[in-house]
């Protein structure tokens, strides 16, 4: 077990090397357990036939020296078994019982050869084998070989076995060191490059490779590393660009919504500067109608009082003022003065804006509006009809309503003087539809490009001369009947004109 | 009976001396009965599986009862027949026929009659590369006082004979009567 343990911690390399050798080691050894057994157990037998075949061969060769008595021939067949290991004693004996011939193993001349052969057979002696053989012919008894032999065929043989062990063994030793060399080559060194490798990648490196080299074990093992690194750096690259892309949305999504929200704020109150803005430019622009209207309103009366100033003073010159001319004058004078603030109440009247809702009807507010512009219109040869049904009647603001349409008017206006259009006309139409008033304001001015018809309500936008217009009165007075009364303001081209429609 | 008693007393001789001191024609008869055992007829050579061994004696018979001593009862397993013959003639049925000293002066028409398959001639005769030129296959010779045998083997072949090559080994020559 220490053994074991001892062992435990050597390198691979060792290892293997330790398994082959023990192995080599090992089955030579039960190899040669195997052949030493074999040859003590089965030697006898072996002896006992090699020694009949010996005998036989020598006792066939030597019949006819027995026979002729022929000692000496008889000694030459004997002697050839210097040739063999395993005799040690060879006898030929006459039939008598006379020694005829006999050998000694070079080496052994210390033992005797026997006076007289014994019985015919096979026997051993302790660790000798005996052989004794009639030499016969054709049934004919000539004389008797006597043949001894010893084991030391076995231990020649097993002395060689050893031999060969010993040189396998140097061998081994040599080998060994070889085996090492290449083992080292095959197993170690791979191993070991991965090893290293897999310490850089615990050290961070994901860049570290493998190289493969072999389609074994540990090729594969190479190659399942490397594809594993590869995964994890693979891995740790989306992973780390995915944070970024993350890290990246979120930020640009915050920075957006913040741009957003200053965004909405600087348009809220650019929306509210804005609309201050138009309701100061409107008013002054309906200010600025106004003064021209009353400046024409105020015209033919001016004229007529001055005349009456001037026929007060020529009477009085020629002598001819007389109290009731100069009364009727005066009261004349008065009523026209009394006329002309009306006027300017009735304006001023016009616009201020209402209050509260209230129920008017739509033909009084077209008649209060075609009548404060009517003198006006006329002086610039542009005619205004008005065709009135159902009488309708509206819940809403009377005042404001009135200036949309003094709006209508003044644009229908704008558009004959800058296309110079003679007998310029301007129809209005007022009835009831589905419960709901509704005016059209229709002029023969030659209507709206198409490409801009969509754009007319939008704030600002004007077709007008530099300095004329200010875009701002259509915007306004959609945003007087859609936002302030729940109706709807809309446009479209009608026979060489543009009729617009107001439904409340 | 003193013939009989000669001859027990021979035998007995042969049993205790030494084999070398034998004497001449017991060697020989020895060396008869070896040949038999020693070479191999062919099949055609017998009539049957159980006929004999025949072993034929020309002229002069110079073993008395060595040679049925000697020879035994079986040759393998054929029982032994031995005849003494006076003519080459009635030697048609012989296996081996030693031919006699007695018959040296005659010995070429001798052999031309025995010449015949399957028939071993065997001969101590005075004049034995002249007995194995014409036919004859085993000869003795006396070296030393040592009697040795000589092969003609190309006759023995040439006979259908087949001789164990170790028998070669321990004879004098093998070409007796050829190359001289």
């Amino acid at each position: 077990m220490q053994a074991f343990r001892y062992v435990h911690n050597w390198p691979i390399q060792r290892k293997l090397l330790l398994i082959i050798l023990s192995t080599i080691v090992v089955s030579l050894l039960l190899v040669m357990a195997g052949i030493v057994s074999y040859e003590l157990v089965t030697y006898r037998n072996r002896l006992a036939q090699e020694m009949a075949k010996v005998g036989g061969f020598i006792a066939a060769n030597s019949a006819p020296t027995l026979a002729f008595d022929d000692a000496q021939t008889a000694q030459e067949i004997l002697n050839t078994l210097v040739g063999s290991q395993s005799v040690a004693v060879a006898a030929l004996y006459t039939t008598d019982g006379r020694i005829f011939a006999s050998y000694v193993r070079p080496g052994r001349q210390t033992v005797a050869v026997p006076p007289t052969p014994g019985p015919d057979g096979t026997r051993f002696v302790g660790r000798t084998l005996e052989l004794v053989s009639p030499v016969q012919k054709k049934g004919r008894r000539l004389g008797t070989l006597y043949l001894r032999a010893d084991r030391a065929t076995v231990y020649a043989r097993l002395a060689g076995y050893a031999g060969i062990l010993l040189v396998v063994y140097l061998a081994i030793g040599g080998g060994a060191f070889l085996l090492q060399r290449l083992l080292q080559r095959l197993v170690s060194e791979p191993l070991l490059r991965l090893s290293r490798t897999a310490e850089s990648i615990a050290g961070g490196d994901l860049t570290a490779h493998v190289p493969v080299e072999s389609a074994d074990e540990i090729g594969q093992l190479a190659g399942a590393f490397n594809h594993m690194t590869a995964e994890l750096a693979h891995s740790y690259a989306d992973l780390e660009m995915r944070v970024q892309e993350r890290t990246e949305k979120l930020t640009s999504a915050l920075q957006k919504l913040r741009t957003e929200t200053e965004e909405r704020i600087h348009a809220v109150e650019e929306l509210r500067k804005r609309e201050r803005l138009l309701i100061q430019q409107s008013r002054l622009a309906a200010m600025g109608e106004m003064l021209a209207n009353i400046s024409h309103q105020w015209r033919q009366p001016l004229n007529v009082l001055g005349l009456k100033v001037q026929e007060l003073g020529l009477t009085y010159k020629f002598g001819q003022l007389s109290e009731e001319l100069l009364d009727g004058n005066v009261a004349k004078a008065m009523e026209i003065i009394q006329h002309m603030s009306q006027t300017i109440n009735d304006f001023q009247e016009y616009l201020t804006p209402n209050k509260e809702k209230t129920r008017f009807s739509v033909d009084q507010v077209i008649a209060k509006t075609v009548s404060l512009i009517r003198e006006n219109f006329q002086n610039q040869n542009i005619g205004i009809k008005t065709i009135s049904a159902d009488d309708p009647q509206i819940t809403g603001f009377p005042n404001e309503y009135g200036q949309v349409l003094l709006n209508l008017f003044m644009n229908s206006r704008d558009a004959f003087l800058e296309r110079g259009i003679t007998e310029a006309q301007i129809t209005v139409r007022s009835w009831v539809e589905n419960e709901r008033a509704v005016i059209t304001i229709t002029d023969n001015a030659g209507g709206v490009k198409e490409e801009i018809l969509d754009k007319i309500f939008d704030a600002y936008f004007t077709t007008k001369e530099l300095g004329k217009g200010t875009g701002v009165g259509l915007f306004m007075s959609k945003n007087i009947i859609e936002q302030n009364m729940g109706g709807r303001l809309s446009v479209r081209n009608v026979n060489g004109g543009a009729e617009f429609k107001i439904e409340v | 009976m003193r013939r009989i008693a000669a001859v027990m007393g021979m035998l007995l001789l042969g049993y205790t001396t030494a084999y070398a001191e034998a004497t001449e024609y017991q060697v020989k008869a020895a060396m008869l009965a070896n040949f038999a055992i020693f070479v191999d007829w062919p099949p055609t050579a017998f009539s049957t599986a159980g006929s004999p061994f025949v072993a034929c004696v020309l002229g002069d018979d110079p073993f008395g009862r060595l040679l049925e001593h000697e020879l035994g009862e079986r040759v393998g397993s054929r029982p032994v027949e031995i005849r003494y013959l006076k003519k080459a003639d009635a030697a048609a049925e012989c296996h081996m026929v030693f031919i006699s000293r007695s018959e040296q002066h005659q010995l070429k028409p001798v052999l031309a009659s025995l010449r015949k398959t399957g028939t071993l001639i065997v001969s101590d005769a005075g004049d034995i590369s002249g007995f194995c030129r014409n036919g004859g296959m085993i000869g003795f010779v006396t070296e030393r006082g040592k009697v040795r045998f000589d092969l003609n083997a190309n006759a023995a072949a040439k006979a259908g004979l087949k001789i164990d090559s170790k028998l070669k080994r321990v004879s004098g020559s093998t070409e007796c009567g050829e190359g001289r």
